[in-house]
């Protein structure tokens, strides 16, 4: 056999550049290998996926190989080997001693795609195992990236400066003489102060914006054009001989402006937020923060709709339910007003005034009313569940002998209890059927055998017992009253009404049948149900007890109603409150800016005396003629508290509703018999009705016959419990109204 | 980046505060005035912590006196979560929040603020604020 030898021996498994074997490889007998090449495993050439394809090392190789057994001489070598078998940088090796050798393959010899390295032991003859021990290349070198995500987070402080103005009340003081007084007018932050002309006021009132008017000479068109919603604030520096005071008066925007050419004196209208506050609240909650949390809320009355938001509607509902008033200060705060009059913080004389300033504006006729009723109509279902026991049992067996008379079948009585309309079975009707024997009847002294057959037993009846009930719905209406005298001459009584309704099905409630109405399934040996049926089941809740009713409030629970009776008497007490705070005291006097909306304020004077609260402030200013007056409208509602509030609690009337309906007396009626009456009561006629037997003892054709049947007439509802209600709850209400104080004596 | 929260004037967190928040007083005898704030964020989903320590250091409101011997002193002022807890709040103490706050209308920190005037003297002094410790949004 011929045998091989080769140099080029492939040994795969040389599959990183910085490789760490042993990797060992050879052949001998067909194949006898003098040397080897280590190259990559399952590498073929040109192909992209092989590492050696396109590579070209940075930096000489280091590589360490043996042989074994030991070549016969030292001139082995070592090289780079390309897929045609050229060699690149080839070096010589001494393998004589087995090696381990380690040489350095050039990089730069490495101009081509290589297959691997091989290694020559130098021998002709002699195969030998090589062996790859490892390969170190040059360090890796490259870029490491690790993703980074890195947040910023903002850090601050937050900061609001404060602005502390320290008045001296002497300032205000009469007894000066004379004072000075200088506005400082900033628009979109820009001092205008020395543009101002003619006139400047400011006004403001309770559950209203805040409004200040200005004339000032414009400095040109492109200003005109910049201050359309601009933000404005108004200081004013008043000093005597005696003190100086520096006070806000106004913070809002500008709502319009009017040119007037001829001496470009342009006049505006300022106002601030009031309208926008409540418009930007975004949930019921915001709202009734607005309102200081002191108005009523009461979803079932006034609700909020979460899919179309109308705060601003919301806002005006709750208002009329605030004891107070709202408004936003001279600095831009939103303030809430408790209509509370207690102490005056000033009071004003004759020399305190302006002279003829003072006057009293009474309460009209028209407004005020006899009464103010807070009325609250609560709509929901009574439920009533009557009851009426059932009874009947056949003829003596004598009779079904001596006059044919039938049996009253199973399925006869089960319809007519299935089929008397709104009445119901109880659970199960007790259909009775008669024992299956023969019956030893006495007729006429002698013993007669009366044979019940047994399975046509099944089908008859001789007793029934069975509890009917019946549920009915009433529509209540039950109004919450509570009045409060004004004792107004107007004539006129005014009532605040709401409606809420008890959600419930009713009808589905009232008709829904039990399922347990079928023939008992079983004639012997049934099985006991693990809980005793109470005759509801299948039956809609709520269960009245029986022969009673109950007031279903479905969803509406007594803090609902609370809280709707709450909110109406505080719309009551405040739209009594504003009827009495229509008395009003006015008065002007020299500028005067320590007081403002709810202050409360007194003043004695031309005959006069009066103590209440501030409900209007004017401030007027003339910049040419000098002049400066504030106007002060006092509220001096008649009446005694001094603050005001109101609470409310609702108390339901009871419900003493007991059924006591008659049970329709069961019997059984005979026709076509000679003692069959004549004349009937029908509504007697209840129970088995049947006829005698042509051929049975005393049969009179002649007489009336039934439709045989088994007849029920159920007890009608009386009218009362059926027909629409209306009654009457309880409120425990208490309610105040803040009273100022006015004399007029002269 | 700016810190989404800020001092507002309505707890609907509709309107910012005035800048500046004014008092006013009447000397020779002044009467507490009492404004309320809110302090909070209509953005969605954040939450500001101390940066000192987040969630362990109170977020605390402090009253700053820029010039501190002249204008009005911090000790004029009073914070308190609550309108009952002025009478007894330590004038000049700063307020704290909580160790963190939430966005949101229903997470808004009520604030209230009384300034009584102690110096007696006429004028206008804007020297003092209030100022939150740093604080961190996330």
């Amino acid at each position: 056999m011929p045998t091989l030898y080769t140099n080029t021996y492939p040994v795969a498994g040389w599959d990183s550049e910085n490789f760490a074997g042993p990797l060992t490889g050879g052949s001998s007998g067909f194949i006898n290998s003098l040397g080897v090449i280590f190259e990559e495993t399952g590498a073929v050439e040109g192909d992209p996926g092989n590492w050696l394809t396109g590579w070209r090392p940075a930096a000489d190789i280091s590589v360490t190989v043996s042989c074994s057994p030991n070549a016969g001489v030292t001139s082995g070598s070592i090289s780079w080997i390309k897929w045609d078998d050229t060699r690149l940088g080839t070096q010589t090796i001494d393998l004589s001693g087995g090696g381990p050798v380690t040489v350095s393959l050039s990089a730069s010899a490495v101009n081509a795609d290589i297959r691997g390295i091989n290694v020559r032991s130098g021998d002709t003859s002699d195969p030998h195992d090589f062996t790859l021990v490892n390969t170190i290349g040059a360090p890796v070198v490259g870029d490491a990236t690790l993703p980074l995500s890195i947040s910023v987070s903002p850090s601050a402080n937050v900061v609001l400066p404060l602005q502390v103005d320290i008045s001296s009340s002497a300032a205000f003081s009469t007894t000066a003489g004379s004072s000075q007084w200088t506005p400082t007018v900033h628009i979109d932050g820009s001092d205008v102060s020395a543009w101002l002309t003619g006139r400047l006021s400011v006004q403001a009132a309770e559950d209203s914006p805040r409004v200040a008017t200005l004339e000032l000479v414009a400095q040109s068109s492109a200003w005109l054009a910049s201050i359309e919603n601009a933000p404005v604030t108004i200081d004013l520096r008043l000093t005597n001989t005696l003190g100086t005071s520096v006070q806000r008066v106004f913070t809002g925007t500008v709502e319009t402006w009017e040119f007037n050419p001829a001496g470009r004196l342009v006049s505006l209208s300022c106002r601030d937020g009031w309208n926008e506050r409540p418009a930007a609240c975004a949930s019921a909650a915001d709202v009734e923060a607005l309102l200081g949390g002191m108005a009523s809320p009461a979803p079932l009355v006034l609700a909020w709709n979460d899919s179309e938001p109308d705060p601003s509607g919301y806002f005006s509902g709750l208002l009329e339910t605030l004891p107070g008033a709202t408004c936003i200060d001279a600095s831009g705060q939103w303030q809430v007003i408790p209509w509370d009059i207690g102490s005056p913080l000033e009071s004003f004389t004759d020399d305190d005034i302006i002279d003829e300033s003072l006057s009293v504006n009474v309460a009209r006729r028209a407004d005020m009313p006899g009464k103010i009723s807070a009325v609250l109509n609560h709509r929901h279902p009574r439920l009533h569940q009557a009851e009426v026991t059932l009874y009947w049992f056949r003829v003596n067996f004598s009779d079904f002998i001596l006059y044919g008379f039938p049996w009253l079948m199973k399925h006869t009585a089960q319809a007519t209890l299935e089929g008397l309309g709104e009445w119901h079975i109880k659970g199960v009707a007790d259909l009775v059927a008669p024992a299956a024997m023969t019956h030893m009847v006495n007729v006429g002294g002698n013993l007669v055998p009366y044979i019940v057959p047994e399975i046509i037993n099944e089908t008859l009846v001789e007793e029934i017992n069975v509890t009917l009930y019946r549920r009915w719905y009433q529509e209540t209406e039950t109004t919450y009253t509570y009045d409060i005298a004004l004792g107004g001459s107007s004539g006129r009584d005014q009532s605040l009404s709401a409606s809420i309704t008890s959600e419930f099905d009713s009808q589905t409630w009232e008709r829904l049948p039990t399922t347990e109405q079928s023939i008992a399934l079983f004639s012997a040996n049934g099985p006991a149900p693990a809980v005793t049926p109470t005759g509801y089941e299948g039956l809609p809740l709520p269960h009245p007890l029986p022969n009673s009713a109950v007031d279903h409030w479905g969803a509406v629970v007594q803090g609902d109603l609370d809280a709707a009776g709450a909110h109406l008497l505080a719309k009551a007490v405040r739209a009594a409150a504003k009827a009495l705070r229509s008395t009003t005291v006015k008065f002007s006097r020299p500028l005067d800016l320590r007081y403002g909306l709810g202050d409360v304020l007194a003043v004695s004077a031309y005959d006069v005396a009066a103590t209440g609260q501030v409900v209007d402030l004017s401030l007027d200013l003339d910049i040419d003629a000098g002049s400066a007056t504030a106007t002060y409208t006092l509220a001096v509602p008649d009446s005694a508290s001094g603050s005001t509030a109101s609470t409310a609690t609702l108390t339901a009337p009871a419900n003493s509703v007991t059924h006591a309906l008659s049970a329709p007396t069961l019997g059984n009626h005979f026709g076509a018999r000679l003692d069959t009456p004549s004349t009937f009561i029908e509504d007697n006629l209840q129970g088995f009705l049947f006829n005698t037997a042509t051929t049975g003892n005393n049969y009179s054709a002649a007489k009336p016959a039934f439709f045989e049947q088994f007849r029920i007439v159920m007890p009608e509802i009386p009218a009362p419990y059926r027909d629409g209600l209306k009654q009457a709850g309880s409120v425990s209400a208490s309610w105040s109204i803040a009273g100022g104080s006015l004399i007029i004596n002269f | 980046m700016a810190i989404t929260f800020k001092f507002y004037s309505d707890a609907a967190l509709t309107t910012l505060a005035s800048v500046p928040l004014t008092f006013s007083q009447t000397e020779p005898t002044p009467t507490p005035e009492d404004k309320l704030i809110y302090f909070g964020s209509v953005a969605s989903g954040k939450t500001i912590e101390a940066t000192s320590d987040p969630g362990v250091d109170q977020i605390a409101v402090s009253i700053v006196d820029s010039a501190s011997g002249s204008g009005s002193p911090a000790t004029d002022v009073k914070l308190s979560l609550t309108l009952g807890g002025l009478a007894t709040a330590t004038a000049g103490a700063p307020l704290n929040l909580g160790t963190q706050v939430l966005s949101g209308t229903a997470n808004a920190k009520s604030i209230y603020i009384r300034v009584l005037d102690s110096t007696g003297v006429v004028g206008t002094n804007t020297d003092l604020s209030l100022q939150t410790n740093n604080v961190t949004e996330s």
